[in-house]
């Protein structure tokens, strides 16, 4: 069931990827153009998605819990929270938010995920911007 | 000749105060990394690419080919200890290393892993010597239809040797090269996949992926596991000398490890992985109590320990010579190469010997510092794992961000990244190794470029490569391995009484 899913997957990838690569330029006066490499993967990708879907099941999925995925899905969510987050409210917040929840769903208590998340947003900031001299998102809020 | 005055000349670059410190950092943190189960060298060399920005090229690839070394002895202590292999190369270590724990044993079966280590490492960095130097000359020679067989040959090696079914790792070969397309035609300047974001014009970067696809995995996967205790063995250091018969039965699978590691090593694929599990298949079989093995044999540490770790040496050839990584830790090597200006391939001993000949002498320093630190602080190291899961995860979620964040200063790429780690833990339940795919990414744009350079020359004539020896050489090792592949899984099909006859 799960390598057809895949499978599945696969093929409607490919020919989305397809559909696409074939807009592109298949040649030009000097050889192959853009489209040729990509034709030929989404040809690769839809073919290798036909063989999972007709040839013997071989992937299972490994069983979770529903708290187990709840977690996952939080944690997930919270990451592309940060990306959202992270040019309005700038590193630090936005670290502080994140490390605080992803504390909160090990069930680590309030105080112990303020002060862990606290510090390992201000600690990598420290090495990553003072002493590496590269630049970290301030933040259109503050600035 | 040239040789030994290239090593000196390694030496003089490694001995230099800031290498050596490169060297001992990236040496350590590789043990830990190889320690923490999950946290593999790829995620741990991604991790600390940004820190090596400041860095000159030659400290900052000491450091990173010290992690990938250092991890390899690493993933054995917790084998040993625990029956929890910190590396998937340490799988088979853990099943005669884990009963010579429970056998009152541990420190001899560390102190052979870590001794085999040392032997196959600096015997590794003997063959990067001898093999490199030649390959590269040989490269030279190399035109765009051999660079397209070699790596195109390279992929479909390494979806036969993949730990995954061949039509699932095809499957992330196809992802792969898919995802290598994405970014500005270098050749025609076409924008391809980019959907009106300027960003994407450069093309998806291999860190964000890596990072995603081995780091932000792990934290999905640490979430979903919740907070697990390890139970820790303690070992003194007077306990790990081992008896002379132990020493005695480990010389030769030590040896043979070596060379099979490293030889493995040169061949696309998971090559510590395959290594140590050949290893182990060898002794078991040239062993004349095979009965042993499984129960507490010091052969099966001994070969496969030696065999992971001279693989990593082999793996490191054909990315110095060629330019070409088989394995995701040589893509890192190689991202980071680039990274630094430094552009390995046939010339890159000629234009780049302060980097070439530094990390060879690096290596033989760094895996003597393995040895000093990893016998008399085992303890200390597997103390690493007292660490709280939810303190380790939270870090290793913001060094990931921040790090892939830093290489482009860019946005898109967290963004890549955590569609990665989304895709890296479905993978993971899925149990489907991602390397074929990130190799794929690796080699996309090289069997592109040199696939269409080919097609130019040849006026579209597929027959071109027939005519050029070195290609027609690697097709010919490709489909013997598939012949040999299909011939051996013919003969397991066979009743024992029919192959016999």
């Amino acid at each position: 069931m799960a390598t057809r899913l895949l499978g599945v997957g696969i093929l409607l990838f490919g020919a989305l990827y397809l559909a696409l690569a074939a807009q592109l330029p298949m040649h030009t006066l000097a050889g192959p153009g853009a489209g040729f490499f990509p034709v030929a993967v989404g040809v690769l990708l839809i073919a290798s998605g036909a063989v999972a879907v007709f040839a013997r099941g071989v992937l299972h999925l490994e069983p979770t819990s529903r708290l187990g995925l709840a977690k996952v899905a939080a944690t997930l969510a919270g990451l592309f929270a940060f990306c959202a987050l992270l040019p309005v409210l700038g590193y630090l917040a936005s670290a502080v938010l994140l490390c605080v929840a992803a504390l909160r769903l090990f069930g680590t208590s309030w105080r112990a995920s303020l002060a862990i998340g606290g510090a390992l947003a201000l600690v990598t900031w420290a090495i990553f911007v003072p002493l590496l001299g590269l630049t970290l998102p301030a933040g259109s809020l503050f600035s | 000749m040239e040789m030994i005055a290239g090593l000196a000349h390694g030496f003089s670059v490694a001995a230099l105060p800031a290498n050596l410190l490169a060297c001992f950092i990236g040496v350590l943190l590789g043990s830990l990394v190889g320690v923490l189960p999950g946290i593999g060298p790829n995620a741990g060399m991604a991790l600390l690419i940004p820190l090596t920005f400041a860095m000159p090229p030659e400290a900052a690839i000491i450091m990173l080919a010290g992690i990938y070394y250092g991890s390899m002895y690493g993933g054995s202590t917790t084998a040993i200890l625990l029956n929890v292999p910190g590396e998937a190369a340490s799988v088979m270590t853990a099943v005669d290393g884990y009963q010579m724990a429970k056998k009152g044993r541990p420190g001899p079966a560390l102190a052979i892993a870590a001794i085999g280590s040392f032997v196959a490492g600096t015997l590794g960095i003997v063959g990067i010597m001898l093999v490199g130097p030649g390959l590269a000359e040989l490269a030279l020679r190399f035109g765009p239809p051999e660079y397209f067989v070699l790596a195109a040959a390279g992929l479909v090696f390494l979806c036969g040797l993949s730990t995954n079914p061949f039509h699932i790792a095809f499957i992330m070969v196809g992802l792969g090269l898919a995802i290598s397309t994405v970014g500005i035609d270098p050749i025609t300047g076409t924008q391809r996949f980019t959907f009106g974001f300027t960003q994407l014009a450069q093309g998806i970067d291999l860190v964000p992926v890596i990072m995603g696809l081995y780091g932000i995995a792990e934290v999905l996967t640490m979430m979903e596991e919740g907070e697990q205790k390890a139970r820790l063995t303690k070992v003194r250091f007077r306990d790990l000398v081992p008896s002379w018969l132990e020493a005695k039965m480990s010389f030769w699978p030590i040896m043979r490890g070596s060379v099979l590691g490293f030889l493995i090593g040169l061949v696309p694929g998971p090559a510590t992985v395959v290594s140590s599990f050949l290893s182990y298949r060898v002794e078991k079989r040239l062993s004349r109590t095979p009965e042993r093995f499984g129960h507490g044999a010091i052969e099966g540490v001994a070969g496969p320990e030696s065999a992971n770790n001279s693989a990593t040496a082999g793996a490191m050839v054909p990315m110095f010579a060629l330019g070409i990584a088989f394995s995701p830790a040589t893509a890192m090597l190689l991202a980071a190469l680039v990274i630094h200006g430094v552009q390995p391939g046939p010339m890159f001993m000629l234009n780049a010997p302060d980097v070439f000949w530094g990390v060879i002498a690096s290596m033989y320093i760094g895996n003597l510092l393995l040895l000093v630190l990893n016998l008399p602080l085992v303890h200390v190291f597997v103390s690493v794992l007292k660490l709280p899961q939810n303190v380790l995860a939270a870090m290793v979620m913001i060094l990931c961000l921040v790090g892939t964040y830093s290489i482009n200063n860019s946005l898109l790429d967290i963004w890549i990244m955590v569609i990665a780690g989304a895709l890296g833990y479905g993978l993971r339940k899925l149990k489907v190794d991602p390397s074929p795919l990130v190799i794929a990414l690796v080699l996309g744009p090289m069997i592109e470029k040199s696939l269409r350079q080919t097609m130019f020359l040849a006026n579209g004539e597929w027959g071109l490569i027939l005519t050029r020896p070195i290609c027609v050489g690697v097709v010919a090792a490709l489909m013997l391995l598939f012949a040999g592949n299909a011939l051996f899984k013919w003969r397991r099909r066979l009743p024992a009484g029919a192959a016999l006859d």
